[in-house]
């Protein structure tokens, strides 16, 4: 395995993990739209899902990604994505038991879809070793803002989709991990989504918990 | 003379697993857990007979548990359970 970070030293790595069937089209949107955006303000972009987790089993943890660089991008035959900056959790429970934060890139963001507090989530923190790695925790209560297309079998192959990119969950939770990690801006975040109103309800209620060696609003920044 | 092999069986069908399947760990797929209420739990053992993952355990002392490191969290059991014994509770609501 050649590595990323030597071959596309600039390249935001997003991964978006979810659950298999049930949300995997909304991660797919999260993915697609970070990428789109991030193209049309002239970067390049690759966005993909991973068939290695197996993601038509109804309910497995699985992925999708996106890559956004301001070089043309090297790096074609990684399919998947080994050195996030930043990570969203599509679904809360992802957090426990599952080891999202391996091979995260130091300052990564995390971004979780849930109606809880940062604070609450912090003691699942996987593995909590790599919690140092981590520049900021943010919350975003997508599901209240992004309902109608949360389970759909079209398009799971990438073929086709009939319900749009961008117009359910995936929507808000895309508006909280551009504005919470700074990789896309919001303008063109709403000119690739169908849900214009999810994206920028996400960007304006997404709530980051700043984390400084590992520990949540340790270090204050100088102003 | 033609060489022999093994003996195998019948459409090479071989004694199931008797116990857990230590590959094929599914517990952190589930988003919801089962909570069985023991006082409205009548023992009908449906969920047991219905669940699909044979994750509904029965013993006559102690009733009806779950074997949370397989559960998916289907919810099929909430779903036929007759006297609604079963609830389905936020994952994130346990610490373990």
């Amino acid at each position: 395995m050649t590595l990323s970070v030597e071959v596309d030293p600039n390249m935001v790595e997003i991964t978006v993990w979810t659950r298999g069937v049930t949300l995997a089209k909304e991660a797919r949107d999260v993915a697609t739209l970070l990428a789109a955006a991030g193209a049309s303000e002239g970067k390049y972009t690759q966005s993909f899902d991973n068939y290695v987790d197996l993601p038509d089993r109804i309910g497995v943890a699985c992925k999708s990604y996106a890559r956004i660089s301001p070089e043309p991008i090297q790096t074609f035959y990684e399919y998947e994505n080994g050195h996030h900056d930043v990570i969203v959790l599509a679904e809360e429970t992802l957090i426990k038991g599952q080891r999202y934060l391996d091979g995260a890139k130091p300052e990564c963001v995390v971004v979780v879809n849930s109606a809880r507090e940062p604070e609450a989530l912090l003691r699942w923190f996987e593995p909590a070793e790599s919690l140092p790695l981590v520049k900021a925790l943010a919350c975003i209560d997508a599901n209240s803002f992004g309902a109608g297309v949360t389970l759909t079998f079209d398009g799971t192959e990438g073929a086709s989709d009939d319900t749009k990119i961008g117009a359910g969950v995936g929507a808000a939770v895309a508006g909280a991990a551009a504005k919470a990690s700074g990789c896309v801006k919001l303008e063109s975040l709403l000119a690739a989504a169908d849900n214009k109103k999810a994206v920028q309800e996400g960007w304006d209620q997404v709530r980051v918990l700043p984390f400084c060696d590992g520990k949540p609003n340790a270090c204050e920044t100088p102003s | 003379m033609a060489k022999s092999y093994p003996e195998v069986p019948f459409a090479a069908i071989v004694p199931c697993p008797t116990v857990e399947n230590d590959k094929m760990v599914t517990g952190n797929w589930r988003s919801v857990r089962p909570v069985v209420d023991m006082e409205a739990c009548t023992s009908c053992k449906l969920c047991w007979l219905l669940c699909p993952d044979a994750s509904v355990v029965y013993d006559e002392a102690e009733g009806i548990s779950f074997n949370l490191k397989y559960c998916k969290g289907c919810g099929i059991c909430s779903s036929v359970c007759p006297v609604d014994a079963i609830r389905d509770v936020p994952e994130l609501d346990f610490i373990d």
